[in-house]
């Protein structure tokens, strides 16, 4: 068998995985850096009344565990609120870092953000689409707490 | 009236045949495990969902085989006077038209992917408590997919071209090119890692393509043989040089003045008419037998061969 015509190919591959290595996944729209320089820009959905109502609603929950979370990495956070529509549209525009909304794994805001799993794996978070570096930090932190049986 | 001789491959070839099917079993559990390790570690990568489907539809030419292996040999009959030997050139046809499709379909999902700018996210996982981003695992995957696979390929390129069989050959051909595929992915992988998440859809692309441009070689090919046309190597697709040997052969023989012959390829094997002028006073029908007989054992892939005698040969 003669490989050794492919021996270029793979010899790029080789080094362009060596070279890029370090660095990944990188922060490709900047959210983490940005809200480790400035603060964590958190949307959460307004509920109707009744939902509002509930006291253990698992909008408080995700709102504790972001708090919780944003502790852990000394970040700030800005809390911002309103529909969902207008959430993602922002999310899209890269003017927030994640919603919240009790949204599950078939959402159908996945065309426009991509969910990643929350610490109940039955809710799903929204980030920013490509953004890589914080889901990293988001599900390291969600992986510590639930190993440590925190939740 | 039927050609009474079930197909036998000549007792050397016997041996590459019987190699050629156990690595077509190899290939088909081989692809399995690629496609599921492949589906596990997807995510929602457009490059990783091309070469996903890529690899699925690789096994295609290997069933064709094996099933087409289980049937090409069986004897004529009334039903089928001309045997089963073309059940190898629908095989063809039928895996060529599904890599064509799906290469259409691919390239048409890959290209919208990179017009609505979709940004894919790749997460991690977590693997004896250490976290991974999932991007690692899906080069793991290529790899996998791609280095045996070419092995394989390199295996069952010569038995192919001694077995003049196209599936075969083609399934080896197209293997042995699949790093490539394997390559654009990981190319679009790394780019999602370092924030250019138009690398994605961009790979998806190159690959939908190289999925169409198979398809639509293998196509072309399996058309141009279901229209009869002059049998040709499998490797260049030049003229097979047997067709001028068989007419030099008949016309050396001593009640033939003049000879023309025209084949056409039935799946591994070839069919087709001799027109003889004849010396004058000659037994023809016992020359005509004997030359039949003499013919069949010319060459394995000549298997049914009928000659004609005629004053003149119609004009072209």
């Amino acid at each position: 068998m003669n490989l050794s015509k492919h021996k270029p190919v793979f010899s790029l591959i080789f080094s362009i995985l060596l070279l890029t290595s370090c660095n990944i996944p990188r922060d490709p729209n900047k959210s983490w850096e940005q809200a480790k320089n400035n603060s964590l820009r958190i949307g959460i959905v307004n509920k109707k009344p009744s939902a509002l109502k509930q006291k253990d609603s698992i909008s408080l929950s995700e709102i504790q565990f972001i708090r919780d979370f944003s502790k852990e990495y000394n970040l700030k956070t800005t809390f911002t609120e309103d529909n969902e529509s207008a959430l993602v549209e922002k999310l899209e525009n890269f003017e927030l870092d994640l919603v919240l909304g009790d949204f599950k794994k078939n959402t159908i805001w996945k065309a426009k953000a991509g969910p990643i799993k929350s610490f109940d794996d039955k809710h799903v978070i929204l980030v920013a689409q490509g953004e890589n570096k914080l889901v990293y930090k988001l599900e390291e932190y969600i992986h510590k707490i639930k190993k440590n049986g925190e939740l | 009236m039927e050609n009474s001789r079930p197909f036998e491959l000549p007792d050397h070839l016997k041996p590459k045949f019987e190699r050629a099917k156990k690595l077509e079993w190899i290939t088909i559990a081989y692809l399995i495990s690629v496609i599921i390790i492949m589906y596990l570690v997807m995510g929602s990568s457009q490059a990783m969902k091309t070469a996903w489907l890529e690899d699925a539809l690789s096994s295609l030419p290997s069933i064709a085989f094996l099933i087409a292996s289980g049937i090409f040999y069986k004897k004529p009959n009334a039903k089928f006077p001309y045997g089963y030997h073309r059940v190898f050139s629908i095989a063809f046809l039928a895996g060529s038209v599904a890599l064509f499709a799906m290469g259409g379909f691919l390239l048409v999902d890959s290209s919208i992917s990179l017009i609505k700018e979709e940004h894919p996210t790749i997460e991690s996982i977590f693997l004896f408590d250490r976290q991974i981003w999932l991007g690692w695992l899906m080069l793991i995957a290529l790899v996998y997919s791609a280095l045996p696979a070419m092995l394989l390929g390199y295996k069952k390129l010569p038995i192919a071209k001694e077995l003049h069989n196209k599936i075969l050959f083609t399934d080896a051909d197209t293997q042995k090119a699949d790093y490539m595929t394997a390559f654009a992915a990981m190319l679009g992988i790394l780019g999602v890692g370092l924030g250019f998440w138009w690398a994605d859809a961009l790979a998806a692309i190159f690959i939908s393509f190289s999925v169409l441009r198979d398809g639509y070689k293998n196509l072309k090919n399996a058309i141009k043989d279901l229209m009869d046309r002059h049998p040709v190597t499998v490797e260049r697709e030049k003229k097979d040089a047997l067709v001028g040997e068989i007419e030099n052969h008949v016309k050396s023989w001593d009640w033939v003045k003049d000879a023309r012959a025209r084949f056409r390829e039935h799946g591994q094997v070839y069919f087709g008419e001799i027109m003889v002028i004849p010396q004058d006073n000659v037994n023809l029908p016992n020359c005509i037998e004997n030359g039949v007989k003499n013919l069949n054992d010319f060459h394995w892939k000549i298997y049914d061969v009928t000659i004609m005698p005629v004053e003149k040969f119609p004009e072209t």
